[in-house]
């Protein structure tokens, strides 16, 4: 059967990272990417994370994502030029809109954000495994309830996305084109793919609480777990690095530094 | 215990019903693999020929249902072709071996999202450009033949999955497709639903439809394929007559598959195989008290 489960086992300095340290990284990833809007600082995050999918070795484990990844940019990019007003540099004026060269790098700023957001989770659940993403999140202190449904939702990603390219399978066995026609007729087709997901997604879940207390689940219980996780050297020193460069980026954007817009997000 | 009755006599069985058809589907050489360098299939060759109705067997993970995908279009080949009717259609996805290959899931779940049967099973017309009329009138004949035209105007969500899995195997034949797999059909289903949908599939192959499908049930297999593949590790391991599959018990489960009782009973007794308990009683005699 397909396997679409998103962690790799390898042997890299990023698979080796104490959760914790991994999680972190994400927190620093969505810091460093909020505190700027300019595309130059927003850019290097990106890079930055990049730069962590090829060190993870997971480039391959994400091609699912990156016709999503693009098209998330690119949308982006279209769209937050045309509401994101102002600026002095006039560039262009369509339909009686008028395109700034600060609206249209905020654009790209954005887009390189929202992707080296996404990617750091992605990098996260590669590297990861969702009993060590759950253990990590209750030694961080969340309750346990919490963290379990986190790895519940985790754990059902990849089977929702089997789900939805079988699916897909499905109906474009019976004739039905996803990716033909005009808008109006691709968002009819759309719903053969949601609809069905959504079912069986819903059924899934119904199933789920059932299976899970015929078993005894007590969600408050003491608990102790057979994995053990453990924060090395690394991880103190990698958590140092994040935290100062965490508050470093801040200090940059209360000075000025890496803005477009200088008043917005 | 009751004693077996004293045989009298037998009749060998009827000899198989080898098909000497033209290729429905011809696979040469193909091989895949999920992730690199893990091969799933592996140079595998096959013909199915027009009209058969094959079983596809073999333990979880032996390939059956990537197998079934490959050839459905769902999935394509790292090397090898496939040839559907005379056709090279390697390169052609699902969408065009679609119009060919009709294939059913195991979870009608997967295919239905329409508020009514009647707008599930004309969904695949309508979007092949049929007039209304040609519409309404394969959609009373498909769901005359699978029984379902009395849900017609009800909600498929909230059938039970017997009705589902009609529906979706309906929404299927309404596309008159000349060949169909089917994936575990009768997963799920009682002996009396599994009789209905597979007698159903038995008047299709009839009216000259290939049929292959992938099922644990050797029941379903003894009763209603008259060939079958048993696959193992991405490769076909024993290809032939039902008959002359089943006859190795010893050999089948060493694949785990075991076969059904009344087939270990004859060869036991007799030392033929009969696939069906109606077979078995049509051929064999028993001594009778008092007759």
């Amino acid at each position: 059967m397909p396997q679409y489960v998103l962690y790799v086992e390898k042997n890299t300095f990023l698979h080796r990272l104490d959760p914790r340290t991994k999680v972190f990284l994400v927190v620093c990833v969505f810091i460093w990417s909020s505190v700027f809007n300019h595309p130059l600082y927003t850019g290097f995050v990106l890079l930055s994370v990049l730069s962590l999918v090829f060190l993870s070795r997971t480039f391959s484990q994400l091609k699912l994502f990156w016709f999503g990844l693009v098209s998330l940019a690119l949308m982006s990019m279209i769209l937050w030029p045309l509401f994101r007003r102002g600026g002095e540099t006039h560039l262009a004026t369509v339909f009686g809109v008028t395109f700034t060269m600060e609206s249209v790098m905020y654009g790209v700023a954005v887009a390189f954000r929202l992707v080296a957001m996404v990617l750091s989770g992605l990098v996260l659940l590669t590297t990861t495994r969702i009993e060590e993403l759950e253990l990590a999140m209750t030694r961080l202190g969340l309750p346990y309830p919490i963290a379990f449904g986190f790895s519940a939702v985790f754990r059902f990603i990849p089977t929702m996305v089997g789900d939805g390219l079988t699916i897909l399978a499905a109906q474009q066995a019976r004739g039905v084109n996803i990716a033909g026609g005009n808008i109006f007729s691709r968002l009819r087709n759309s719903a053969a793919i949601i609809v069905p997901l959504f079912i069986t997604t819903m059924r899934r879940f119904g199933d789920l609480p059932m299976a899970i207390e015929s078993r005894g689940f007590v969600p408050l219980a003491k608990r102790s777990y057979y994995l053990s996780i453990k924060m090395r050297a690394v991880d103190f020193l990698g958590v140092a690095v994040l935290a100062f460069l965490a508050a470093l980026s801040i200090y940059l954007r209360l000075n000025g530094f890496g803005v477009v817009f200088p008043d917005v997000i | 215990m009751r004693r077996i009755p004293k045989l009298v006599s037998y009749r060998p069985p009827p000899p198989p019903n080898l098909n000497a058809g033209e290729p429905a589907i011809v696979l040469e050489d193909l091989w895949f693999g999920y992730q690199k360098d893990e091969w799933v299939i592996k140079a595998l060759s096959l013909v199915v020929k027009k009209g058969e109705m094959m079983g596809l067997i073999g333990q979880n993970g032996s390939g059956k249902t990537t197998l079934a995908q490959l050839v459905a279009g769902i999935l394509r080949p790292v090397r090898g072709r496939v040839f559907v009717f005379g056709k090279d259609m390697t390169k052609y996805g699902v969408m065009i071996r679609g119009r060919d290959i009709g294939y059913i899931f195991q979870n009608p779940d997967y295919q239905i999202f329409s508020n009514t049967v009647r707008d599930e099973i004309s969904y695949g017309l309508k979007a092949a450009g049929m007039s209304e009329k040609e519409v309404e009138a394969r959609v009373k004949e498909v769901s005359e033949m699978l029984g379902v035209s009395k849900l017609l105007d009800e909600d498929p969500f909230f059938l039970t999955k017997a009705d589902r899995q009609r529906i979706a195997v309906a929404s299927i034949l309404a596309l008159n497709p000349r060949i169909i797999i089917l994936d575990e059909p009768t997963t799920g289903l009682s002996p009396g639903e599994t009789t209905a949908l597979m007698d159903t599939v038995v008047k299709l192959n009839k009216l000259g439809t290939t049929i292959i499908t992938i099922t644990h049930d050797m029941w379903v297999v003894a009763r209603y394929c008259d060939r079958v593949v048993l696959m193992a590790d991405g490769k076909i391991v024993v290809d032939g007559p039902t008959r002359t599959v089943f006859s190795d018990i010893e050999f089948l489960e060493k694949y785990d598959i075991e076969v059904p009782t009344v087939v270990k009973l004859s060869r036991k007794l007799v030392g033929e195989t009969y696939l069906t308990v109606e077979e078995f009683l049509e051929h064999v005699e028993f001594y009778k008290h008092g007759g």
